[in-house]
């Protein structure tokens, strides 16, 4: 009996001490975002006290008021949103064809351009900028939507991921039987393969979408006018007019990291299963 | 149709063919525009003294890269980003194996856990960087508040070179850390309990059965995780530049990376040759990189 | 429930997206100050008046994005109508037939003696000019505080005027706590962040102590300057400060900011402080004085000037608004809303009636002389690079007393700047 009570403390302890050690590894997750949360309602006196405080003596909405007087941070929402999702319909789109014509078809030439797409997403983006950049100047295309999204309207990644779900799925047997039933190849993809494709498809949607959400290198090459920018370059160029000015700045960024938030709270678990599927590539 | 070699085909195959390309066309034609050529035309580049401004473009040959093992500047891009890869790669390896090895057994509350430790992942770098730069303030900063309560003198986080590139690399890892737990629990995961009941039998408990089960079947994971994350810090750029920015801000040599003097070349000095030149450098690092990956991988099956 | 709400947004942000209101006309002015923004935009309201089918948009962005985006934009037609921009990128796109030679109506309007020689000479490149002198980029001054001057025992209407005096002032102003650590500076030097303005600071003590960035050669190139006892002298004087003296310290706050909420005694800036001070400390009791002098007694006076694109020196109403933005009318309205001086001539009695501070800005004593930026390509190259190695230099306490570290440090810096001008083709013995 005493030994089992003794091995029952022994476990609770152990529970205790790691549950203490996995709060405080959380605390440090959490901190910068009380932080900034915190920063964002103090007036701006009450930022400079020290020792600092974590709630503000005097609360205040007006940093946020400021903020949107300031600069069109609502513009800079839409534009995230519109390059966000065009990017992201457009990814879907031709990952979805380009997976199901290399899982399904043989044609020559085949292996070598499914090569070429996979060996493209080794080279890290921002290695090849300049050349893109240049070309873009000859199309003046700088400082435009299009000019924004081009380079994120494909994705090897995408065709690679609805490849391997595409072969592993969908058997050539169905394939078959569509066919005799009289349904053409696009019939096929449009209402057989696309229906089975949900799941990865949601996976590489939600990675295509924060891709493009937190562009920045690129935007910020591309975008001339306050029109364009998205919420990371207009808060860029907000932290630049008003350096030091933290309640201000901190306002600014609970309003760019908000939106992010609100998808990861209403799709946590859809997020992580997708980063872990990306994650698997190799 | 001859030359091409198709006659060996029948015609219902030929139109499959058609209906393959067709359908392929626009992908290929975005690949090859936003993609292949780009890549190709850095390397070009990369061997002229290429302007923005001007029309005389004179070929170096190898000059460029000639200049670059010169150039301290450069230099210190590479030493620092090796710097910052390396430490942050590791340091969040460390950190994040036993969070992973706790959450994936039968822990209460751990879903939740992994959303707080998963959330930095998600959110925005600008944001963020911000938002570290008023936690490293020197004077107001919580940072050093904390720092202050175990009896710490003040550091200043982003003023004194040696330190501003540590200020950068505990960023990042908070910022990765719920990434590398999030694959290591998938890897832990996939690990049949069959393993650690043979091992049960055989005596092994606790660090035993960690050291000589879990650590070798998790390898493949484990390599993985390394490699994509040294990729990934091999590409930092958005932090830096959000941190330098404005005055008080961090020292710009002192955090100077690769990808900071890539576009401080091409964009601001507009030495395009140049800067591509630097560009190929960083390609032929991350191409190394996922070789070997793959190599390991290889043997590993 | 999900999918009507992604809808509902999208539909809305297109809805925003479209909405922009069309005019007619739009004259697109761009600038690398932030604090300009608003003189524009006054500008283009009051433009407007006179004009109305024309509307003015105004973007400011940090200098190093502007830059990139107007050299690249202006090739292609793509850039702004207006903008105004340092010489060394001006003298890039001249250089590439990319701006626009003044036409006569702007040329003799800038010749009809409402510049000064110097400004008119400035922009003069190869007998044509370019574009009109807005405002003073660079004339900057010595601002202290005359509370803490009278409480450490110092007379508040005898700011010093040289180096030797400004720092054993700083030392009598600088408040130490307990342990004897800086709390606030007595001289707020520039010692990190905003690449190439530190490098500018820097030249402010490095000039008058006798020596140049970078020198002319007799055969019309450039070399460095300040592989020199004058530059070891400008450089030992910021360690000094920082680290013998310790009138400054990296961990207080600097600059404007430190100047506006008295945490710093001293400091060297350009005109736009004032305004700083007076929205946000209006009762600050603090004195302007010239430039400290040490073997010289100069002041950097930097033309910066607003230039059209060619497709702007098209259009008239472009020409009108680039005369309207340097007119008598608008001359008072740019030190009102942005604190930077007019560099063409006005009369400038009412403003200094009410903050006399402006006195030396607008009214400089005859005795001071003014120095420029060399206006050649690569001197933000270089002012840039030298900054990442003065900011190191200056943290270093092994500097302190050590003339040996000291000359190798000046002399690498040397060796950079040699570096970048040979690069440039621009380097000559």
């Amino acid at each position: 009996m005493a030994k089992i009570g003794k091995n029952k403390r022994r476990e609770l302890l152990h529970a205790i001490l790691k549950h203490l050690g996995l709060l405080m590894g959380s605390f440090f997750m959490v901190i910068p975002f009380l932080w900034m949360l915190s920063t964002s309602f103090k007036p701006e006196v009450e930022v400079l006290i020290w020792p600092p405080r974590l709630l503000p003596n005097d609360p205040t909405y007006l940093n946020f008021v400021e903020l949107f007087r300031q600069a069109p941070f609502f513009r800079f929402f839409c534009n995230s949103m519109l390059v966000s999702t065009v990017s992201t319909i457009v990814i879907l789109l031709t990952s979805l064809v380009g997976g199901f014509i290399f899982a399904k078809y043989r044609f020559p030439g085949k292996n070598f351009l499914f090569l070429l797409i996979i060996v493209t997403a080794i080279v890290p983006f921002e290695s090849y900028v300049i050349p893109l950049y240049t070309m873009m100047v000859k199309w003046k295309w700088i400082n435009t939507y299009q000019g924004i999204i081009a380079p994120y309207l494909v994705m090897s990644f995408g065709i690679f991921l609805l490849r391997q779900h595409i072969s592993s799925t969908i058997s050539n047997e169905l394939m078959d039987a569509a066919r005799i039933d009289g349904c053409s190849e696009l019939r096929i993809l449009t209402r057989i393969v696309t229906p089975l494709c949900k799941s990865s498809g949601g996976a590489l949607g939600i990675f295509a979408f924060t891709q493009a959400w937190i562009a920045f290198m690129w935007p910020l090459l591309m975008a001339n006018e306050k029109e364009l920018f998205n919420m990371e370059i207009g808060l860029t160029m907000f932290q630049f007019k008003f350096s030091t000015n933290y309640s201000l700045l901190m306002a600014g960024s609970i309003i760019s990291v908000s939106p992010m938030i609100f998808i990861f709270v209403l799709l946590r678990r859809q997020i992580i299963e997708s980063i872990s599927l990306t994650g698997l590539k190799g | 149709m001859q030359s091409l070699g198709l006659d060996k085909y029948s015609s219902s195959e030929r139109s499959r063919f058609l209906f393959c390309y067709l359908m392929l066309l626009p992908i290929l034609a975005l690949f090859f525009l936003f993609r292949v050529f780009p890549i190709i035309k850095t390397f070009w580049m990369s061997f002229f003294d290429w302007k923005l401004v001007g029309k005389e473009r004179p070929f170096l040959g190898l000059g460029n890269y000639l200049m670059l093992l010169s150039d301290d500047q450069f230099l210190l891009s590479m030493k620092n980003t090796f710097l910052y890869a390396g430490a942050s790669v590791i340091i969040c390896l460390l950190l994040s194996l036993p969070i992973a090895v706790v959450l994936a057994k039968k822990t209460k509350f751990s879903g939740f856990y992994q959303a707080i430790y998963f959330l930095p992942y998600i959110t925005p770098l600008v944001p963020m960087a911000v938002a570290w730069k008023w936690i490293y303030d020197p004077r107001y900063g919580i940072l050093n508040y904390i720092l202050s309560i175990f009896g710490i003198e003040p550091i200043g986080w982003l003023i004194y070179p040696n330190i501003a590139i540590w200020a950068l690399i505990i960023m990042n890892v908070w910022k990765n850390l719920g990434y590398n737990i999030v694959l290591l629990m998938v890897g832990l995961k996939n690990i049949s309990p069959m393993y650690y009941e043979a091992a049960s039998i055989d005596g092994a408990y606790g660090w035993k059965c960690f050291r000589y089960i879990t650590l070798p079947l998790l390898k493949p994971i484990l390599l993985y995780v390394l490699v994509t994350s040294t990729i990934n810090a091999f590409n930092v750029f958005t932090q830096v530049y959000v941190m330098t920015l404005g005055s008080q801000a961090a020292p710009g040599r002192a955090v100077r990376v690769l990808l900071y003097d890539i576009y401080e070349n091409g964009f601001r000095y507009f030495r395009l040759g140049y800067a591509s030149a630097e560009a190929v450098v960083l390609t032929i690092i991350v191409i190394t990189l996922t070789l070997i990956q793959f190599k390991f991988i290889k043997s590993e099956e | 429930m999900k999918k009507t709400v992604s809808i509902l947004t999208l539909t809305l942000c297109l809805l925003v997206l479209m909405s922009c209101p069309v005019f007619a006309k739009t004259i697109n002015v761009w600038t690398g100050f932030p604090e300009l923004e608003p003189f524009y935009k006054w500008a283009g309201a009051e433009f407007s008046k006179t004009h109305p089918e024309i509307e003015v948009k105004v973007l400011s962005t940090s200098l190093r994005e502007f830059e990139q985006k107007l050299v690249t934009s202006i090739p292609t037609g793509t850039g702004p109508e207006v903008f105004d921009v340092g010489p060394y990128i001006a003298i890039k796109l001249i250089d590439a037939d990319l701006l626009p030679v003044n036409p006569p109506e702007l040329d003799s309007y800038l010749k009809s003696g409402a510049w000064s020689q110097f400004a008119v000479d400035y922009v003069t490149i190869k007998g044509n000019t370019y574009g009109l002198p807005l405002m003073n980029g660079s004339r900057a001054a010595l601002f202290y505080n005359k509370d803490m001057f009278i409480e450490a025992g110092l007379d508040p209407n005898k700011p010093p005027t040289n180096y030797e005096e400004l720092m054993e002032a700083a030392q009598k102003l600088t408040k130490y706590d307990k342990s004897g650590k800086v709390i606030r500076s007595g001289l707020s030097l520039r010692i990190s962040g905003g690449g190439s303005g530190l490098t500018e600071k820097f030249r402010f003590v490095l000039h008058n102590a006798g020596a140049d960035l970078i020198v002319p050669t007799k055969n019309g190139k450039w070399k460095n300057g300040i592989d020199n006892e004058a530059g070891r002298e400008a450089l030992r004087y910021y360690i000094d400060a920082l680290h013998k003296y310790k009138v400054d310290d990296p961990q207080v706050k600097h600059d404007s900011d430190a100047f506006v909420t008295e945490t710093t005694a001293m400091f060297l800036r350009e005109s736009w402080v004032i305004g700083e001070v007076n929205s946000k400390n209006p009762n600050l009791n603090y004195g302007v004085a010239p430039m400290p002098g040490w073997k010289r007694y100069d002041t950097l006076s930097q033309p910066w000037a607003i230039y059209m694109s060619m497709e702007g020196a098209q259009s008239k109403e472009v020409i009108e608004f680039m005369k309207f933005l340097t007119s008598t009318q608008a001359a008072p309205k740019l030190i009102e809303l942005s604190g930077w001086i007019p560099e063409r001539n006005f009369d400038s009695e009412p403003l200094v009636k009410e903050i006399p501070q402006y006195e030396f800005f607008v009214n400089p004593p005859a005795e001071i002389g003014y120095y420029a930026d060399p206006v050649i390509p690569a001197f933000d190259e270089i002012q840039t690079k030298v900054a990442d190695e003065l900011m190191e230099a200056f943290l270093n306490k092994k500097l302190v007393d050590n003339p040996k570290e000291l000359d190798k440090t000046v002399r690498k810096i040397a060796k950079l700047i040699d570096s970048v001008l040979k690069r440039n083709n621009a380097y000559g013995k």
